[in-house]
């Protein structure tokens, strides 16, 4: 570690007490030392700095600049609320497209269903009607009771 | 004051409540000056941008989103108009090199090594600060006078914290530099 490292890793890190691989190369090195003291006598000599008071003027001054002056709104004006709308809308409508029809697993096996059953009246127009017979002979028997 | 305190004075002030505004104005008046007057090495020029930062407070105040965050979006604030008004300068008033070296000494000041008076090394100390350029100007007064944070100044200035850190140490060098002749170096 040569002697600018270890003046700059101390300028940046400036620690209370300096770790004990730069403090051993502080043991040995009198430029490293000094620079070292000089540094933390520049940085302890900014607590001498006096604190300028504000102008009493100022006060003043700035509210009166403040009563002329309007905040800043968040409502758009007008013509730029005009503007965004109209941006908004031709937006809409160059994107916008209806939606396509969604088929769903459940319709398409209706349509299966259908489809037979069209297949089963084709070859036997009668089917139905002896379908709905069989089924309200079962249920006419089931009302009166028999086994 | 407390930060409750200053919490309800920012939502007042920022619904238009004048007398909170002044409230809150004279809470920070000093503070805000003394940031510009540090940054700016001109109290001129100070009391100009301190008036600036605080009808910026005024006109933006409602898009502060946090009042937690308020002293800050502030102290930002202040950095920013400091710039600013800095880069308005006549060109016949440039900065100084940060890396220009020592400056030489004035003869009519007091010796160096002699111990000086307190007034006498705020006036040097002042005097050094000026001699910085105002990249490490604001690192240095950031984090010794204000008291922040290298993460914090990383975040008013808008730079990783690698780089604040490693302004500070070429500023503290140039500080230690300029103010060599005029402080005791103990053991």
């Amino acid at each position: 570690m040569t002697c600018k490292h270890v003046q700059r890793r101390l300028a940046e890190d400036l620690p209370d007490s300096p770790p004990p691989r730069l403090a051993a190369h502080l043991a040995e090195c009198e430029a490293c030392r000094a620079a070292w003291q000089r540094l933390r006598a520049g940085v302890a000599a900014l607590d001498a700095l006096s604190i300028p008071p504000a102008p009493p003027a100022l006060r003043g001054r700035v509210l009166a600049a403040i009563e002329a002056t309007p905040r800043r709104s968040l409502r758009l004006a007008p013509a730029w609320a005009a503007a965004a709308m109209a941006v908004v809308v031709v937006s809409l409508a160059v994107t916008h497209r209806p939606p396509e029809p969604r088929v769903a697993a459940g319709d398409l096996h209706a349509g299966g269903m259908v489809g037979q059953h069209a297949a089963v009246l084709a070859a036997d127009p009668l089917a139905d009607a002896t379908a709905l017979h069989a089924v309200s002979a079962l249920s006419v028997r089931a009302e009166l009771g028999e086994q | 004051m407390a930060d409750l305190d200053i919490k309800a004075l920012l939502e007042r002030a920022r619904g238009g409540d004048r007398a909170a505004f002044e409230t809150l104005y004279d809470r920070f008046e000093g503070s805000v000056y003394a940031l510009c007057a540090r940054l700016l090495a001109d109290g001129e020029d100070a009391a100009e941008a301190a008036s600036e930062v605080w009808l910026v407070v005024w006109r933006r105040l409602s898009s502060l989103r946090r009042a937690e965050a308020f002293t800050a979006w502030l102290r930002q604030t202040v950095v920013r108009t400091c710039r600013r008004h800095a880069r308005r300068r006549p060109w016949w008033q440039p900065w100084p090199d940060a890396d220009s070296g020592v400056e030489p000494a004035d003869e009519t000041r007091p010796p160096p090594g002699a111990q000086l008076e307190q007034a006498e090394l705020s006036e040097r100390v002042s005097e050094a600060l000026n001699k910085l350029s105002p990249a490490h100007r604001e690192v240095i007064v950031l984090h010794h006078l204000e008291g922040l944070g290298v993460v914090e100044i990383a975040a008013v200035l808008e730079v990783a914290p690698g780089t604040v850190k490693s302004r500070l140490g070429r500023a503290r060098e140039h500080l230690a530099r300029l103010l060599g002749p005029y402080v005791e170096t103990g053991p």
